[in-house]
């Protein structure tokens, strides 16, 4: 179930807008299909990127999946409790799975982005 | 014999957790010269200060441990093993007893070549009995492995690109392609170029067309390819990928569905590896040793790595063969010495065994032997693939997946009924694949009865789900927790 | 026909079953013109006999150190190889199987691997090794392709006193990346230091072999203390059996630690099969090439073996894996495990006492045939340098007439070392065998200084 007052993408990463920062995660869509998170690489703190790039790879037993970066900025902060325990992203993937926190550079990028409505019809499909 | 730890139960305990310190399994004949005070000679900084610690076992515990862990495989001389693209055909035995000569197993690769005559004409000879069955014109018995002859071979398409003005800098592969395929590639300095199958599993070639520039080095193709079926427009991608002077390159793995019927030389290809491991006969071993010789048309020949077993029938050095070490354009070494020469020797003596009449029997009685598996499956699992298949043929296992039992469960179930699992999850292409390759080698009675346990299975599916989802239960373990693997990454025995 | 079980009948109620004619019919994909109708130029079919009598003809063209006295060393040794190690690797139930994909039903081969791997880590004191490479020089090259990936530095510092056949896959594998390779120079048969710091400036791995090719045991402390100070990944390639005794990777920090574990329970093979091997720190666990086993339970809390870490590797990372290696050396690596199991704590000591004892012995002996010395100065292990008052291929080829090989010819890879000999000694050469060795090569001197 995609989380209202979230945004999402095609790739489905979700982002929630925190002032001039945007939280990212995967979705819950996301986590089904790639089954038990074993490891997830940490995105490097004060790497500037560029929406579409990619942020990070978190994998699976029997699979590699790269995370892309939604929106550009600098990745201001990321999500030190994955290192420990990676399953958080299937467990509570809006919650305390969430994975990086990015500077906007601008925010007019949100606005491309899907609604919860729009992210679910994307997935039931 | 188990043993309770704790809340785990052990079958076979590790050797480190075996043993009793003193015990010794081998023993040394007594020093006869002055014994050397290390700390004097060599000097305390370069000293340990324990030693390392190994298991101290005798000879009789050695044998009782590795007896009972043989025991907890699944082999090729105990039942069929379908694995598709591995051809785990019957490993003749013979090859081993040659292998096994003092005069092969024996000798040193620093041996003077005068006094290794016999090695040297025998890898002269195989390599020269692989040109023939491909229809190249050289061959190199360096690579250790089919993964490395891919990297050789595409470093021989850069060095001869590199000749002709610039290396290039990409290869095409097909979506269907074997990972070691983007990956030699990659370490050969090219970007991998996916192009997408047609609906038929077949090349798309015009979609080949359309991304062939000269920016292409390649195109690595796999004939038969992954899925088992034979790339009829095989002259077509040739003349398309030759057009744009790129290289057509063979991932020969599948190349027991041409032997005497089909040589990728006549076809057009410019360079190819084998696996003796696989087509060869020679034995998997577990996961290796294997050997993946590369071959090339003559142009490409002066690109092969270094030495080469040649001939001199005029014995000028006093010797008829020798290695030639003046090869200015190879590509260098892939190994340190003259690859896995004793593999070698297996697939030499296999190749004498058969015949070109044998050889050709291989190929007609292996592509047979899957056509018939696949009449007989049709009905029970999805073929996403309707056509004439060669050695190999992918299944779906997406009927089953409606009853909530994937490809990987019908794998568990099979070792129950113990035969061992085609490859599933590849090609990557099909969903829910399970690839069979039976192989020559097993008789139609052993097929009967993998096609039995196969359907079996599928009224399992539809029928008592459970079981299938529940297997493999006749196994020494279970269904492993790999999450679990991957986890705590346990990948080394530490005393608790 | 042999090791095809099906007869024509077979054949015909196959294809029956098909719904096709003949087996011709089969092929429809192959185009009619390419169709191989001629009889390939093989020979063959040959009975079990017949091959049995070619091969051993072949065989027979072949001398070995049954029927020479041989000294020959560099990287591939005639150690002794215990009756138990060919007896299960020749195990079918290991032989014939291939890779452990369905590990349930391959717990023997996963299990094997398991100790294999801590074998070498706790030889390496590492804290974590894959489950084998192609062979020491392939392992030495994917070191280096860790550590730029790793640093993402595109120089490697190798040094010259690396084995040359090292050298040369090393320089094979680097050959098509961006990368530059400085090989350092040797003072003595050792990697010289001055300077060295200087030479280490943004490499991304600085590779050392302990003991080296010349048999010398090198300053490892000092490679590892400038690849820190670069800023790169220190890697050594060691020899297992000399691990017994001598200081560990680990206790240098060296960061990654590969080597040739042919030594081990392998017979020469004329090179191969020949057994690779990497450990390193959990740090680069992530980045290892090649198989790792990894232990967990099943759901009914029995301990169990699988392959993990597999996204590291080509079948699912593909052009992003961390190395293109399938099928590695598995029955080869089992051999060692059943080697080390046999020898233990204690044999693998005596072993590597024995062969120092040995080896120190015949260099004493050797060094006092007149005009004969040893070359250089340092601490050795199996293996040693002798320097000849004639060229080394010449007293081979009269050494030869005697029945004796005396070692490898160092001028072949090195230059200036045209009169240098690299003898190698194991446990199976006896006291005799070394004063037979002396007094031959003391035989060619004075016949080649009277001349």
């Amino acid at each position: 179930m995609a989380e209202a007052g979230l945004k999402f993408t095609k790739s489905h990463e979700w982002i929630r807008v925190e002032g001039g920062d945007a939280v990212v995660g995967l979705t819950d869509y996301a986590q089904g299909e790639l089954g038990d998170i074993v490891f997830i690489e940490q995105p490097e703190k004060g790497k500037d990127i560029a929406s579409g790039d990619v942020l990070t790879t978190v994998e699976s037993v029997k699979s590699v999946s790269e995370i892309f970066a939604p929106v550009s900025g600098e990745v201001v902060d990321a999500n030190a409790a994955l290192d420990d325990d990676p399953s958080l992203i299937n467990s509570d993937p809006y919650g305390q799975g969430w994975i990086a926190k990015i500077r906007l550079r601008d925010k007019s990028e949100i606005d491309g982005t899907m609604t919860a409505e729009e992210y679910e019809e994307l997935t039931k499909g | 014999m188990s043993v309770e730890v704790a809340r785990e139960v052990v079958l076979e305990p590790t050797i480190f957790e075996e043993g009793r310190e003193g015990r010794r399994g081998y023993a040394l004949p007594p020093l006869d010269v002055p014994e050397i005070d290390l700390e004097e000679v060599l000097g305390p900084g370069f000293l340990r200060e324990a030693p390392p610690s190994l298991p101290d076992l005798s000879e009789p515990e050695v044998v009782r441990h590795f007896t009972r862990l043989a025991e907890m495989n699944h082999h090729v001389d105990r039942a069929i093993y379908p694995l598709g693209s591995c051809t785990m055909k019957y490993n003749p035995k013979i090859n081993e007893e040659a292998a096994a000569l003092e005069g092969f197993a024996g000798l040193h690769p620093e041996t003077d070549a005068r006094d290794c005559q016999g090695a040297i004409a025998l890898m002269h000879g195989l390599a020269r009995m692989l040109a023939e069955i491909s229809g190249m014109d050289a061959v190199s018995l360096e690579p250790p492995a089919g993964a490395s002859g891919e990297l050789a071979g595409m470093l021989i398409a850069r060095a001869y690109h590199r000749d002709r003005g610039r290396p290039r800098s990409k290869v095409i592969v097909p979506d269907s392609a074997h990972g070691t395929n983007p990956a030699s590639l990659t370490l050969a300095g090219y970007e991998a170029v996916e192009i997408a199958s047609g609906p038929d599993g077949r090349i798309d070639v015009d979609a080949l067309a359309a991304t062939v520039d000269d920016e292409v080095a390649a195109v690595m193709l796999t004939n038969p390819n992954t899925l088992g079926v034979y790339e009829s427009r095989v002259r077509e991608i040739i003349d398309v990928v030759h057009g744009a002077g790129a290289l057509v390159y063979l991932d020969g793995a599948n190349l027991n569905a041409s032997l005497g019927v089909v040589r990728p030389g006549d076809v057009g290809f410019d360079l190819m590896h084998y696996n003796l491991h696989k087509t060869f006969s020679s034995p998997h071993g577990g996961g290796g040793p294997g050997s993946g010789p590369v071959g090339v048309k003559a142009f490409l020949a002066d690109y092969l790595p270094w030495p080469m077993p040649a001939r001199d029938e005029t014995e000028s050095r006093g010797y008829e063969y020798y290695f030639d070490y003046d090869r200015p354009k190879s590509i260098g070494k892939v190994h340190g010495w003259f690859g896995n020469f004793l593999v070698a020797v297996k697939a030499y003596t296999y190749i004498l065994r058969l015949g070109p009449d044998g050889l050709r029997r291989v190929a007609e009685n292996a592509v047979l032997n899957a056509n018939y598996l696949q009449e007989k499956l049709k009905d029970d699992y999805e073929l996403p693939y309707a056509g004439r298949c060669q050695h190999e043929f992918v299944l779906s296992a997406t009927r089953q997946k409606e009853k909530g039992v994937r490809a990987l469960d019908v794998a568990k179930r099979l070792l129950d009924y113990g035969a061992h699992a085609p490859t599933i999850y590849f090609p990557l292409i099909v969903k829910e694949a399970l690839m069979i390759e039976p192989t020559e080698t097993e008789s139609k009675a052993s097929l009967d009865r993998f096609v039995e346990a196969m359907r079996a299975i599928a009224r399992e599916c539809e029928t008592a789900p459970d079981l299938v989802l529940g297997a493999p239960t006749t196994t020494p373990v279970g269904r492993l927790d790999e999450v679990r693997a991957a986890k705590d990454l346990d990948v080394c025995w530490e005393r608790s | 026909m042999p090791y095809v079980p099906n007869t024509d009948r077979d054949r015909d109620e196959m294809l029956a079953s098909i719904g096709v004619a003949s087996v011709d019919e089969l092929f429809p994909g192959v185009p009619a013109d390419v169709r191989f109708r001629g009889v390939l130029d093989v020979p063959g079919p040959l009975s079990e006999i017949e091959v049995d009598r070619h091969v051993r003809s072949l065989a027979g063209r072949n001398k070995t150190a049954r029927d020479t006295l041989s000294f020959l060393g560099a990287g591939v040794y005639a150690h002794a190889v215990p009756s138990v190690v060919r007896h299960v690797t020749s195990m079918p139930q290991f032989s014939t199987a291939y890779t452990p994909y369905q590990a349930e039903a391959s717990q023997g081969t996963l299990q094997s691997i398991y100790e294999f791997q801590t074998l070498v880590a706790r030889l390496t004191g590492l804290e974590v090794a894959n489950a084998s490479l192609y062979d020491g020089a392939s392992a030495v090259a994917e070191a280096a392709l860790l550590a730029i990936g790793a640093t993402r530095r595109g120089r490697i510092v190798v040094a010259s006193t690396v084995s040359p056949q090292v050298r040369a896959v090393l320089s094979t594998y680097l050959s098509a990346l961006d990368v530059e390779i400085i090989e350092a120079p040797a003072e003595d048969g050792l990697t010289a230091i001055p300077g060295f710091d200087r030479l280490c400036e943004g490499a991304a791995a600085v590779i050392v072999q302990h003991p080296n090719f010349f048999g010398l045991l090198e300053p490892v402390g000092e490679v590892v203390h400038a690849a820190k100070a670069a800023g790169g990944l220190s890697i050594a390639s060691v020899d297992p059996i000399a691990l017994a005794v001598l200081k560990s990777p680990a206790d240098y920090g060296v960061d990654v630690a590969v080597g040739e574990g042919q030594s081990l329970g392998s017979p020469p093979g004329f090179g191969g099969p020949l057994l690779g091997f990497m450990a390193t720190t959990r740090k680069h666990l992530r980045r290892l090439p090649g198989r790792i086993i990894g232990a967990t339970t099943d759901a009914r809390g029995r301990r169990g073996y699988v392959m993990t870490l597999q996204t590291r590797e080509q079948h699912i990372r593909r052009e992003k894996a961390t190395s293109n290696i399938c099928t590695n050396q598995a029955l080869v690596a089992l051999a060692a495990a059943v080697y080390l199991s046999l020898l233990g704590r204690e044999g693998l000591r005596e072993l590597a006492v024995q062969i120092v004892s040995k080896s120190h012995y015949a260099a004493s002996a050797l060094a006092r045939v007149e005009g004969v010395k040893l070359r250089f100065g340092g601490p050795f292990f199996r293996e040693f340098v002798l320097e000849l008052p004639v060229s080394a291929t010449v007293a081979k080829e009269e050494l030869s007439r005697a029945g004796i090989w005396p070692g490898v010819s160092c001028g072949c890879y090195y230059d200036g070392m045209e009169n240098c000999l690299l003898v190698s000694v194991t446990e199976r050469h006896t006291k005799d065998d070394v004063d037979t060795l002396a007094s031959a090569l003391e035989a060619v001197i004075v016949e080649r200084r009277g001349s």
